[in-house]
């Protein structure tokens, strides 16, 4: 890979790390475990690794952004999140904001 | 150990770094998260999950301390910002505390290294201690510790009474040490017997007392250099660099080969004094060589031209 093949993947990757949280946020509007969000993420062209993700969702609910429960019904005990009454009002908040910022972005690319 | 064994280390090493109150519901969730991981793993590469595929998958999910990090940020217990101060206090606090921990009798050079090694851990410890309460105390009060201007000195700027001032120390000095004997018993109105301070033949023989003397003459031509100038500059600060390099080893060399005074009692009494001396001279010059390498010049790169 060359200097600035590598350059370009890093600043990508902070480009994405910057839109992460609301990423996140946009598919837990329904109730998703840590492994069915990254696969609706991936699926959703925004591909995030475990180790990233899976803190992340703790880190979210401490903020009391997200909402969870326990589920060990099944075969394998799942920890199910979802978006608190706070946590809406926080995404719709950040999805106008992020909407305004294309805005802008647009215009200064142009 | 098989695949389940090895999500059960990793998750055990994981959950150890963490709060007691965080650890055993991040380790079942981890877990849960770890082994339906490994599952979609197998199903794509169409074999069991085994040893080798569970090792791979955890190595590229990351260290276990990393891991734990982004679920619980700890304390840190020097802020990364204050790296450099701790790295110069705690090296400079060595170079005191070697220098202070000389051998008082042939020996007892286990003895000196035990309580050097001892003084140099207690020394350590007091930085941790102080550079963590600094972070605690702007983990509270992020406005304590605030940065005031100050005016920014002038380093090689030389005074020109300060510069005489120093060379006719230094020809004190050179007086001194070429005739100590008379100098003192002078000083001293006859209360010190020349005879105290009367150089063996050894030393003063051309091989030892004479060297020093010329170094000592060369500073006095140094710091007069720099009155005439104003100033020191690049030549006369590397200059300085060297003399007094060359004095703390020639000091130290004194100290250390051969009797100095004909008096047992004068032997007895000052040679420390001048192995002492030559160390702190030392570190004088590593204080100058730092600051003559840590200096701010501000000034573009030399690879990038300034925009016309």
């Amino acid at each position: 890979m060359s200097s600035d093949d590598a350059v370009f993947v890093k600043l990508e990757a902070e480009l994405r790390r910057g839109v992460l949280v609301l990423a996140v946020l946009s598919r837990l509007r329904t109730r998703e475990y840590g492994y069915s969000l990254r696969q609706a993420l991936a699926a959703g062209g925004m591909p995030i690794e475990e180790g990233t993700l899976y803190p992340l969702l703790r880190r979210l609910e401490t903020q009391g952004v997200l909402d969870s429960s326990w589920n060990t019904d099944g075969a394998s005990p799942r920890r199910y999140y979802w978006l608190s009454k706070g946590g809406t009002r926080l995404y719709q908040a950040m999805s106008e904001s992020w909407r305004r910022q294309v805005g802008v972005l647009d215009t200064l690319l142009d | 150990m098989d695949a389940n064994d090895v999500i059960d280390s990793y998750v055990h090493d994981v959950a150890r770094l963490l709060p007691l109150g965080k650890r055993n519901d991040v380790a079942f969730e981890l877990r849960a998260l770890l082994m339906d991981d490994l599952r979609a793993r197998a199903e794509a590469e169409g074999r069991p999950p085994d040893f080798d595929m569970a090792v791979q998958m955890l190595r590229a999910f990351g260290r276990p301390s990393r891991t734990a990090v982004r679920y619980y940020r700890p304390f840190t217990i020097i802020e990364p910002s204050d790296t450099w101060s701790f790295l110069v206090a705690t090296v400079a606090g060595g170079a005191v505390i070697s220098l202070l921990a000389s051998p008082r009798a042939p020996g007892t050079y286990n003895e000196m290294a035990q309580q050097a090694t001892a003084a140099f851990l207690g020394w350590l410890g007091a930085l941790v201690v102080l550079f963590g309460l600094k972070n605690v105390i702007l983990r509270h009060r992020p406005d304590a510790f605030r940065w005031t201007p100050r005016p920014v000195r002038d380093a090689d700027r030389a005074s020109r009474v300060g510069g005489v001032g120093l060379a006719l120390l230094w020809s004190a000095l050179l007086v001194l040490y070429w005739a100590p004997g008379r100098t003192v018993e002078t000083l001293s109105g006859g209360r010190v017997a020349a005879e105290t301070l009367t150089y063996t033949d050894s030393f003063t023989s051309p091989w030892r007392m004479p060297w020093l003397a010329a170094v000592l003459i060369a500073a006095i031509g140094l710091h007069l250099t720099v009155v005439v100038q104003g100033r020191w500059r690049s030549g006369t600060r590397w200059v300085r660099m060297a003399l007094t390099l060359l004095i703390g080893v020639q000091l130290g060399w004194h100290a250390r080969y051969g009797s100095i005074f004909q008096d047992p009692h004068t032997e007895r009494l000052l040679t420390p004094a001048i192995a002492a001396a030559s160390g702190l001279i030392m570190i004088v010059c590593g204080i100058q060589l730092y600051r003559e390498y840590s200096r701010i010049r501000p000034a573009p790169a030399a690879d990038h031209d300034l925009a016309p």
